[in-house]
C-alpha cells in the first residue's frame, strides 16, 4: 500500500499572496489613473474604456506575474503561512480601500 | 395606420399616451391605438413611432445595448452572487472542519466544477462590463445635445440629485468588481490543487473563505450600484431585437 506525501503549503501561500498584491496593485492603479493626468493618459489601451482598460489591465499582469513568481519560488517548500495570511488580508483590505473613491479622493 | 411622430422622452410619450383613447389592457381591448418605440437610432436618443392598429398582442423588444446589460448584470453577474452563497456555505463547512474529511471523490469534484463555473461567471461579468457596456455608458454626448437618454454618465452627471451615482457608485464599482474574478480564481485554484488535504491545512482554509468573502462583497457592491445606476440612467439604443409581437 503506498501512502502519497502531504502536499506542501506553497503552493497554496503563493496563490493567496499574489492574489493580495493583485488586490493591493489594482487599488494602487486606481487613485493613480485617477490623480494624475500622465498616468490616466498611458492608461488608455482601449479608447472606448478609457483608463479603466489600462488600470485593470496592469493589475492584471502584476497579480499573475507575482503568482507566477511566487509559485516558482514556493512550490515545493512549507511557508510560514500564518504571516503569509495575514500580509495577503492586509493587502486585500488596501486594494478595496484605495478602490472606493471617498478614500482614493484623500491623496 | 396613423399618427406618427418622435419624442423627446419619456414624459412626453406617457403624456401623449395617457391622453390617447386607447383602453390599455389586455390582449383583445386595445382597439383603438397601440404605440410601440424604437431605440434605433444609434445615438441613443429615442423615436417613439405612434401607430392606430388593431392590437393583436403584446409587443416586447429590446435593443441590442439593453441585452447586452442584462447579460452582464443578470447573467453573468447575479448568477455569481447565487452562486457565491452556495460556494460560502461550502467553505464556511470546510473551514469549520465539518465535511471536509467526508467529502466523497464526487463531491470534490463537483465543488471543482462548481468553482471552475463561479470563475467563468465572475470574468465573464467583468470583462462584458468593462469592454462592452462600460463604453456605452460613458460616451460623450456631441456639443449642445440637450437629450442625454443616450449618454448615461452625462445624465447622471448633469443632475446634483443623481451625480453620486457615478461619482461614488460607478467609480467604486468599475475598480472593486474587479476583485471578484481575481479573489475566486484563487480560491478555484486552491482547492483544485489540494482537493480534500485543505482539511489538514487550516489557514489555507481560512484565507480561501476570507478571499471568497470578499469576492462576494465586492459582487454585491458591484451589483448594487449596477442596478441603481441602470433605474436613473439605463443603458439603451442600438438596434431593437423583438422578442414578441411586431414589434414595428
Amino acid at each position: 500500500m503506498s501512502v502519497r506525501a502531504e502536499r506542501t503549503n506553497g503552493s497554496g501561500a503563493a496563490a493567496i499572496l499574489a492574489a493580495g498584491v493583485g488586490a493591493a496593485a489594482l487599488g494602487v492603479m486606481a487613485v493613480a489613473g485617477d490623480k494624475s493626468a500622465a498616468v490616466k493618459s498611458a492608461m488608455i489601451f482601449y479608447r472606448p474604456t478609457g483608463p479603466l482598460s489600462g488600470v485593470t489591465t496592469v493589475a492584471i499582469l502584476i497579480w499573475l506575474g507575482s503568482w507566477a513568481v511566487l509559485e516558482w519560488r514556493w512550490q515545493r517548500r512549507s511557508v510560514a503561512l500564518g504571516r503569509v495570511c495575514v500580509a495577503a488580508g492586509v493587502l486585500l483590505g488596501v486594494g478595496v480601500l484605495l478602490t472606493f473613491p471617498v478614500v482614493g479622493d484623500l491623496f | 395606420m396613423g399618427e406618427e411622430g418622435r419624442w423627446g422622452g419619456d414624459a412626453a410619450w406617457w403624456s401623449n399616451l395617457a391622453s390617447s383613447k386607447g383602453k390599455g389592457g389586455c390582449k383583445g381591448e386595445y382597439r383603438d391605438l397601440s404605440t410601440s418605440l424604437r431605440y434605433g437610432r444609434d445615438d441613443g436618443f429615442w423615436e417613439g413611432r405612434k401607430v392606430v392598429r388593431d392590437w393583436e398582442g403584446w409587443a416586447m423588444q429590446i435593443t441590442v445595448r439593453e441585452l447586452w446589460t442584462m447579460v452582464h448584470g443578470m447573467g453573468f453577474g447575479a448568477l455569481y452572487l447565487l452562486a457565491c452563497s452556495g460556494a460560502l456555505v461550502e467553505l464556511w463547512r470546510m473551514t469549520t472542519g465539518r465535511g471536509v474529511g467526508e467529502m466523497t471523490v464526487g463531491q470534490e469534484r463537483f465543488l471543482k466544477v462548481y468553482l471552475l463555473v463561479m470563475v467563468v461567471l465572475a470574468w465573464g461579468a467583468v470583462l462584458t462590463g468593462t469592454y462592452v457596456v462600460y463604453p456605452w455608458y460613458r460616451a460623450v454626448a456631441p456639443a449642445g445635445t440637450v437629450d442625454l437618454a443616450g449618454y448615461p454618465q452625462r445624465l447622471l452627471m448633469h443632475s446634483a440629485a443623481t451625480s453620486g451615482w457615478h461619482s461614488v457608485g460607478m467609480e467604486w464599482k468599475e475598480h472593486v468588481a474587479w476583485l471578484t474574478p481575481m479573489s475566486i480564481t484563487m480560491v478555484a485554484f486552491v482547492f483544485a490543487r489540494y482537493g480534500r488535504e485543505l482539511g489538514r491545512h487550516r489557514q489555507l482554509r481560512a484565507a480561501v473563505l476570507g478571499f471568497a468573502f470578499v469576492s462576494f462583497l465586492a459582487a454585491g457592491v458591484a451589483g448594487v450600484f449596477g442596478a441603481m445606476i441602470n433605474k436613473h440612467a439605463p443603458v439603451m439604443g442600438g438596434a431593437v431585437i423583438s422578442l414578441s409581437g411586431e414589434g414595428r
